[in-house]
């Protein structure tokens, strides 16, 4: 599915590349930034923020990685930086004076959502993508530059995590 | 097959199918241990729990047009906006200057006909690509 986007981006067509990357991979990245970030306001202003970086980057595009693979890179990073950004972490902080906030990812259900928010960050973010990815592994592999088997270790830990929170 | 290796296989069947020796070996171990028969059923019953969570908000419907308003203000994105405006007159700048060079004769006639060329195509080279971005615009 990637092959037409690596064509174009051979004919130096890059509107029509970015036009058919948003088609495959918005919502991904959209998901991808609502698991780092928790916010889905916060992740759409993330996920514009990837895109533009990536219409940026177009006419660098070396062909190495798939651009599908590449555009995981660099939304990755932008996620990375906006959780690492000084107005994000004001925001956590200010946040941090009430109880944990309960996942807006999750929403339905509050008691499972506080659980996930007490997980460690790379198992909150894997849990959250592969039920998000309807439960494919390679996918969320992909996303966040994991070996498939280390995704699925962060996925036996969490699981086991969160039986054990439910049962407190 | 002991009890962690049963456990090892519950959380694993919920990421991933069991082949059908280690479903049937690990439904042997089920039937006959209730603290594995337990665990299984707590992470059923977390997996659909996991599973009905109310699916995310998507995009808002005016993600796109944001994003390619963004992309044209973007001033790394792309020529400068004004490029086509710079090289145009530029170039007929020097057609005139050429001509005026090798026909100096005619430079009375060459210089007001190639300022009157370079008004003209100056238009028309605007309205083709109002035109163009207009069209890239509705896409």
């Amino acid at each position: 599915m990637d092959e037409d986007v690596r064509e174009l981006l051979e004919r130096r067509r890059y509107s029509q590349a970015l036009e058919r990357l948003l088609e495959l991979y918005e919502n991904k990245v959209f998901r991808m930034a609502l698991a780092f970030l928790r916010n889905p306001a916060r992740a759409e202003e993330v996920t514009q923020d990837t895109f533009l970086k990536l219409w940026q980057a177009l006419p660098g595009y070396n062909g190495r990685a798939s651009p599908g693979t590449w555009l995981y890179a660099i939304a990755r990073n932008t996620c990375l930086s906006a959780v690492r950004s000084e107005a994000y972490r004001k925001t956590v902080a200010l946040d941090a004076q009430h109880d944990p906030p309960a996942s807006s990812v999750f929403s339905g259900d509050p008691e499972l959502a506080r659980c996930i928010e007490r997980l460690p960050d790379v198992q909150r973010e894997v849990i959250t993508l592969f039920y998000l990815e309807e439960k494919r592994v390679e996918e969320v592999a992909r996303m966040l530059d994991l070996p498939e088997g280390t995704v699925k270790s962060h996925l036996y830990r969490a699981r086991l995590a969160l039986a054990a929170m439910m049962k407190e | 097959m002991d009890c962690q290796e049963a456990q090892d296989s519950i959380v694993g069947s919920l990421v991933e199918r069991l082949g059908d020796g280690g479903r049937m070996a690990l439904e042997g171990h089920i039937a006959s241990c209730d603290a594995c028969r337990n665990f299984a059923e707590t992470q059923g019953r977390l997996d659909a729990r996991l599973r009905a969570l109310a699916p995310p908000a998507g995009l808002s419907p005016g993600f796109r047009a944001s994003l390619r308003k963004r992309i044209r203000r973007d001033p790394g994105s792309a020529w400068p906006d004004f490029l086509p405006e710079v090289a145009h007159v530029a170039g007929c700048a020097f057609a005139v200057v050429l001509a005026v060079l090798l026909v100096p004769r005619y430079a009375g006639i060459v210089i007001p006909a190639g300022a009157a060329i370079t008004v003209v195509t100056y238009f028309l080279q605007s309205a083709l690509r109002s035109a163009l971005e207009g069209l890239e615009g509705d896409a």
